[in-house]
């Protein structure tokens, strides 16, 4: 059927420009014309099909017109006019008219208003629906660019009359459109639709073209223009027209014309049948207006470049049909808007231009008051309207306040407030939990996250936190939604915290960011897991850790310059976390060690008033006694045992020494409870290490008599726990290490004074140390006690301890290697003085070595024993003390 | 081959994150190994981002690691003809004590050992063996007094030196100032070359401030000093193996090299 | 009958100016297109007449005359009585009769013996010419001079020539609009509007419909132009008519409400004036016929009369 037409359609073009191009066939050439136009009366095809038609005819009949252009001195153009007429049919007809017509205008002094008044009346005579949409598109196309305006006024003509023209065409088309719906059968609804939809362009195209008028301005476009456009739309009763044709307007004309009439415009979405979305329409134009501010925005910016875009994209537009033509027609025409306002006003300072415009738009009118007034009427008018609609409508209104009116908070409150009024109307609805409300709401409650990015372009980005902290009812909403929302919701601001690293520093945004935060938080959601425990995967739970991490990770931004205020900050979040019920055991952690961070910083800010804060620094450590209990009753022994090792570093850094008992007071009573040997052995070897690091403080710098009976306490105690270590190798190893216990190499008091000489002092007092074998107790006041740990009595003993438990050991190379580890011990001690005697030294390697040789044992200890004979003879090389020792 | 040495990231309950330069430094496909020294469990994210650099992910427990995995205190990595052992430092008593870090190294028999929890980047040579103290990624909070701080050292470096050269086996000290003493090669590189010269100080002596000195000494500073973050990367070819020490200074990464030859 | 005896003169009749004179080019009964001598109401008549030899024979005559002649032609159908249209129907008996509302004589040469040719001036002055001239289907008016050369015991010798009459009126003088309402009940309802009944020839009819109801799914609609033929009076009447134009004024279905322009240029087309009753023997009337068209292809139609007139 197509190609058939195209055929003849090819032909009879063929034909005609056979015609024209010899002399005196025009007759001839214009009955071909009306031949091949003839088949463009079918009612057979598709409208995709019928535009194929009329692309191919479209272009033939270009080739006509510029015929007759050229030709018109020869041929009278108003007497051809009247002759096309005589064209049987009145499609052919018409088109012809149409044809002869616009050339007929583009002639220095045509009679432009007559000949578009007669076709526009005309072409009422085609009533078909496609065939009238397509002709009038076409008179559409060829007047373009012929239609006076204020670029192009002659005596007779005005603006007006274009205007006229193409509202009147819009009207036609537009009925035309809509009255394809109703033909045909009505089981066939459905395809016509989708073929209006197709042919919705051809009509919109009357919008666009009357938006590219030079010469609208908004008082104009208010009393003239819009009021027919909306009368029609209204009339219309038809829901794709409606919503089609209303985005078209809002898309189409510049935004300072939909602000001017922003009153009608919304008043005339209420007159819309009840099919209509209001949303899509409303939040279009929301939308437009929203963006309006930030293409004001760049527009300073891009003006060079949108000037030459301007220019290119104009010629492009027009043959095409596609829907791009319309944005593609209203952002030019946006840029054309714009550069004559740019023009005119020709300011030059940007800041001024911009700040300037916002003034304006604020002195205007209160842009948010109107849609919310709007949005009552709808609720009041529309019952009917969703809340997946009502709650779309209310988001884009938030965006839309927050774009005009960014510092105003009460506008979104007043918002937030209006959708809980809204959710609490249609709660217990299946509506209420929609997939779409539920997004809605998202959107809402994201806006603090979102309307980030537009405020702090180059600043330190952070979360709209003044919004959020003035926003009542936020909270309200928040907790008004499912479980799952508001752990995406908490979810969110976690991690754009995280991702701005943003500091929490008052007690406002602590308190708000932990309420945000409390789905995750709380501990309800692990009681969820547990309930849908048949679903949740590992993956769920995988997630719930890593949000427990994020919790963790926000703990260090809780920061203020101030300690005291920084600790109250944490106080403040501890209260949050206390409600995690077990998901401590992630974010405790870090609670403690940002306590622990404070209390150094207070003491490298204000060290010299270490006093004034230590009442503080007693409450800290108090409420980390009280943290870690908790961890404890959750069963977290090891956690809690390693929190207790650290809290006590840094009580023993400040030299708090009764806290830093204390503390191991109580990491000896949790660690009787310890069960896992590989934990005790582990926790034994920390605790002896950081005595190792307390000796100092408990001995060298304490003046109470009290410290060092309890350090004593402690390290026996730890030696005695050392011994009850269940494995064997474990118990040798720990007696072995704890030897160090009693061995504090000498330096203390060159550290403890800077005196230079003071350090020489001391050089001589280790030197006596290590020679006699001085008593701890002997240990005098000062730097000369600092030597007076050093027992060798007692390191005698732990290495003479651990020697008996390797010996004790069934398994032959285990006993030999633990030997070897206690040589090793032993080398050491040597190094560092005459502690032990090269005697002892060359009996534990007779020892070994006969070990060795009684027994089948393999390479291991064998070879670690080698090594170490060899490091023994490379020393020799450097320490004449080691030519004592023999093997 | 190139091998990343990392630990004691400490995330979540010390630091956020990793440096995001750090981050980006890390990704897969150019490093081969990845040694990690433990202090990283309790982050998820952070023990995937590691294990995503080099499918060869090798991890040692850290002191603060309390995981269900078993996962061992120490372990070997055989590279061509270097042994590098990893441990995370808390089952050396005293900790960080060079001698005691030779004890451990000589057990293990190793020719690279790799330690940390002092949260310090430190590199030197004893007795042929080089160690190397990668530091903590993420310049993690320390609770063992790391304050103590340069100013200090520097002072008592001299004492020290003085004092000890003497009457101790020299060994004890391969530092850079004693290199030409010892011949042998040492190579401490840190983020400032001062700190250095502390971190022995402290193995030595187990010492910490007297506090009233040090009082003086932060007075000034607005804020404690924390940790610097740091890595290593270790190129290991035949028996020689280049250390590449990423330190991040003031939003910077610093790049230090040291080579190793075992002989 | 002159066709068997060869005639032994030729007849010339010579208008005078005739080559400059307008013609009118007029189709006869056989379809050739023939150009005849445009006259008007009240113009002289006036040319000569040539007389020539054949074979250089002399030619006695009784006298040589002309008349000027204006005649009604009809060709009625006895058998039947009805006025159908199919009146081209070659079976039909045609009564030809002749009624001569017009005849004028001039005497152009007394008997006498024509020797050489001759030329013989004749002038019918300011003849009254009261109607057009006109060709249909079955009348026939038609104005012609025709000159006799009377003879003795042999017919006499006759040659005609016709002359075309243009009869031009004036416009009336205030056009009055034609409104009109039709309908099918329930189903249609329109009122159409011409801006008047009387035309000129080269006018153009100007109106405009309006749907009120549309309940018929209209295919397209037309407007045709028929000419009545009617001979005779009633009850002996006979008609025939012919569609002499069809133009599609409409595509597609109008709705309620719909105002649907019509324009139609005469001038293009071969229409006859209204004749009324002329010489009460026939009129000649032309009538305007909407024509709607439903998906159906039925037609419906409504017609009212225009008066044609000339300019």
């Amino acid at each position: 059927m197509l190609n058939d037409s195209l055929t003849i359609i090819k032909q009879q073009t063929l034909l005609m420009k056979k015609c024209l191009d010899s002399k005196g066939k025009l007759m001839d050439a214009l009955k071909h014309a009306s031949t091949f136009l003839s088949e463009l009366r079918t009612s057979a095809l598709t409208p995709k099909h019928y535009y194929e038609l009329y692309i191919v005819i479209y272009d033939a009949l270009e080739y006509l017109s510029n015929y007759l252009k050229e030709n018109h001195p020869n041929n009278h153009l108003s007497d051809l006019y009247e002759l096309v007429q005589y064209a049987g049919n009145i499609v052919p007809r018409l088109y012809l008219m149409i044809t002869v017509g616009t050339v007929y205008m583009s002639i220095l002094n045509a009679p432009i208003k007559e000949i578009m008044k007669d076709m526009i009346e005309m072409c009422r005579g085609v009533q078909h629906p496609i065939r009238g949409l397509f002709l009038r598109y076409y008179l559409s196309q060829k007047t373009k660019d012929l239609l006076p305006d204020k670029s192009k006024v002659s005596e007779n003509t005005s603006l007006e009359d274009s205007t006229e023209f193409i509202i009147t065409n819009f009207i036609e088309m537009n009925k035309l459109w809509v009255r394809l719906q109703h033909q045909g059968h009505s089981r066939e609804r459905q395809k016509r639709t989708k073929e209006r939809q197709e042919l919705q362009i051809l009509v919109g195209s009357n919008l666009v073209r009357l938006s590219q008028l030079d010469g609208i301005d908004k008082f104009y476009y208010k009393n003239v223009i819009l009021p027919r456009i909306l009368e029609q739309i209204i009339q219309c009763r038809d829901l794709i027209a409606q919503e089609y044709l209303l985005d078209v307007v809002i898309q189409v004309f510049p935004d300072e014309f939909h602000l001017f009439t922003l009153d009608m415009l919304l008043k005339a979405t209420l007159n819309l049948i009840p099919q209509v979305s209001l949303k899509k329409i409303s939040i279009s134009l929301m939308d437009r207006l929203a963006n309006f501010i930030h293409r004001e925005d760049g527009k300073l910016k891009n003006k060079e470049s949108q000037k030459e875009n301007g220019n290119e994209t104009k010629t492009e537009i027009e043959t095409k049909t596609e829907i791009e033509t319309i944005t593609e027609n209203q952002n030019q025409n946006q840029n054309q808007k714009e550069k004559e306002k740019e023009k005119e006003e020709k300011i030059d300072n940007n800041q001024v231009d911009a700040t300037e415009k916002e003034k304006e738009k604020e002195n205007q009118f209160d842009l948010f008051q109107k849609f919310y007034s709007y949005i009552q009427k709808l609720d009041e008018l529309r019952p009917d309207l969703s809340i997946d609609d009502i709650t779309a409508l209310l988001e884009k209104l938030c965006k839309l306040s927050l774009t005009y009116y960014p510092k105003n908070y009460k506008n979104i409150d007043t918002l937030l407030l209006h959708t809980l009024k809204r959710l609490d109307e249609f709660k217990d609805t299946r509506e209420a939990s929609s997939p779409i409300t539920e997004q809605n709401l998202k959107n809402i409650l994201l806006i603090p996250v979102d309307f980030v990015s537009i405020f702090e372009v180059h600043e330190q980005k952070s979360i709209n936190l003044d919004l959020l902290l003035n926003l009542k009812n936020y909270t309200k909403l928040l907790e008004s939604q499912s479980p799952k929302v508001q752990s995406f919701i908490s979810q969110q601001f976690l991690d754009k915290i995280l991702d701005y690293k943003m500091q929490l520093q008052n007690e406002d945004i602590v308190n708000c960011i932990f309420n945000l935060l409390s789905s995750i938080v709380n501990s309800n959601l692990s009681r969820n897991k547990k309930s849908k425990k048949s679903s949740s995967t590992s993956n769920s739970l995988l997630f719930a850790l890593i949000n427990q991490e994020k919790v963790a990770k926000i703990l260090h931004l809780i920061y203020n310059k101030d300690p005291i205020e920084n600790s109250k900050l944490l106080l403040v979040a501890s209260k949050y976390l206390s409600k995690g019920g077990s998901k401590i055991k992630y974010t405790y952690s870090s609670l403690i060690f940002n306590f622990l961070k404070i209390i150094r910083r207070k003491i490298t800010k204000y060290e010299k008033r270490i006093n004034d804060y230590k009442r503080e620094i007693k409450n800290i450590f108090k409420g980390l006694t009280k943290y870690i209990n908790e961890l404890y009753s959750f069963g977290s022994l090891e956690l809690a045992l390693k929190l207790l090792i650290s809290v006590s570093n840094i009580s023993n850094e400040i030299m708090m020494n009764e806290f830093t008992n204390e503390f191991f007071i109580k990491i000896f009573s949790i660690y009787e409870e310890l069960i896992n040997s590989k934990q005790q052995y582990q926790i034994i070897t920390e605790l002896i290490s950081v005595l190792i690091l307390y000796y100092k403080n408990f001995y060298v710098e304490s003046k109470n008599d009290y410290d060092k009976e309890n350090y004593d306490n402690l390290i026996t105690k730890t030696v005695l726990y050392s011994v009850k270590l269940l494995k064997k190798p474990d118990q040798c190893r720990a007696v072995y290490f704890a030897s160090h216990l009693w061995f504090q190499p000498n330096d203390f008091s060159s550290k403890s004074s800077k005196e230079k000489e003071r350090g020489k002092e001391k050089e001589s007092d280790s030197v006596n140390t290590e020679n006699g074998e001085n008593t701890e107790n002997g240990a005098n006041v000062g730097s000369v006690g600092s030597a007076s740990i050093t027992n060798n009595k007692r390191v005698m003993e732990c290495l003479q301890k651990s020697l008996r438990i390797s010996d004790s050991c069934i398994e032959s190379s285990v006993s030999i290697e633990l030997f070897i580890e206690i040589l090793n011990q032993c080398i050491y001690y040597y190094i560092h003085g005459n502690l032990i005697s090269a005697k002892y030294i060359n009996d534990l390697i007779e020892l070994i070595k006969n070990n060795l040789e009684n027994v089948d044992i393999d390479e291991l200890p064998v070879n670690h024993f080698k090594r170490t004979l060899n490091y023994i003879s490379r020393q020799k090389l450097i320490d004449e003390r080691f030519e004592l020792i023999r093997y | 081959m190139l091998i990343l040495a990392i630990g004691d990231l400490h995330i979540p309950e010390r630091a956020i994150d990793l440096p995001l330069k750090f981050k980006k430094l890390l990704t897969p496909g150019k490093i081969q190994q990845v040694l990690c020294l433990g202090n990283v469990i309790s982050s998820i994210t952070t023990l995937e981002f590691l294990k995503k650099i080099s499918k060869d992910f090798q991890l040692v427990k850290g002191e603060y690691d309390i995981d269900n995995y078993n996962t061992g205190s120490s372990s070997v990595a055989n590279n061509d003809q270097l042994r590098i052992g990893v441990l995370n430092g808390f089952n050396i008593v005293p900790q960080n004590d060079p001698l005691s870090l030779l004890i451990q190294a000589r057990q293990m028999d190793c020719d690279i050992l790799l330690w940390g929890g002092t949260h310090r980047v430190e590199a030197y040579t004893l007795d042929g063996k080089f160690f190397i103290n990668p530091g903590s990624a993420t310049g993690a909070y320390l609770t063992r007094e790391i304050e103590d701080d340069d100013d200090y050292d520097d002072e008592d470096e001299d004492e020290n030196d003085n004092d000890e050269d003497d009457e101790i086996d020299e060994e004890r000290y391969k530092e850079t100032q004693k290199n030409s003493k010892d011949g042998k090669n040492s190579a401490i590189s840190n983020d400032k070359s001062k700190k250095d010269k502390t971190t022995f100080k402290e193995s030595d002596s187990n010492s910490d401030i007297d506090s009233d000195s040090s009082e003086s000494e932060f007075e000034d500073e607005d804020e404690l000093i924390e940790p610097i973050p740091s890595f290593c990367l270790l190129d290991v070819q035949g028996s020689v193996c280049t250390l590449y020490i990423y330190t991040y200074i003031d939003d910077e990464v610093k790049v230090d090299k040291v080579t190793y030859r075992k002989e | 009958m002159s066709l068997f005896f060869k005639s032994p003169i030729d007849i010339e009749v010579r208008l005078d100016n005739e080559d400059s004179r307008q013609h009118v080019e007029v189709k006869n009964r056989k379809g050739r297109k023939e150009k005849l001598p445009l006259y008007e109401d009240g113009e002289s008549v006036k040319g000569q007449v040539t007389i020539r030899l054949r074979n250089n024979n002399k030619l006695d005559h009784l006298g040589i005359k002309i008349q000027l002649i204006g005649t009604i032609e009809t060709h009625s159908n006895s058998s039947s009585n009805n006025n159908a249209s199919n009146s081209n129907n070659s079976n039909l008996t045609l009564n030809n009769n002749n009624d001569n509302f017009l005849y004028l004589l001039q005497e152009l040469s007394a008997p006498a013996t024509l020797n050489h040719p001759e030329n013989y001036h004749f002038e019918f002055k300011n003849v009254e010419k009261q109607f057009e001239s006109y060709r249909g289907l079955n009348v026939n008016l038609r104005y012609y001079l025709k000159c006799i050369v009377l003879r003795k015991n042999s017919s006499n010798i006759i040659r005609e020539k016709e002359l075309w009459v243009y009869n031009h009126q004036f416009p009336p003088d205030s056009p009055s609009s034609v409104k009109m309402d039709v309908g099918i009940e329930d189903c249609l309802h329109i009122e159409f509007e011409y801006s008047k009944s009387r035309y000129s020839l080269k006018d153009v009819i100007v109106g405009r419909i309006y749907f009120l109801l549309v309940r018929l799914k209209i295919k397209h609609m037309e407007l045709s132009l028929i000419k009545r033929e009617s001979i005779g009076t009633p009850p002996n009447q006979f008609s025939n008519s012919e569609t002499l134009v069809r133009f599609e004024i409409m595509d597609g279905a109008p709705v309620r409400g719909e105002a649907i322009p019509i324009r139609l240029f005469l001038g293009g087309f071969d229409l006859t004036p209204t004749f009324r009753d002329v010489n009460k023997k026939f009129s000649v009337r032309t009538f305007l016929s909407l024509v709607l068209i439903d998906e159906d292809s039925r037609r419906y139609f409504k017609q009212s009369e225009i008066i044609l007139y000339r300019e």
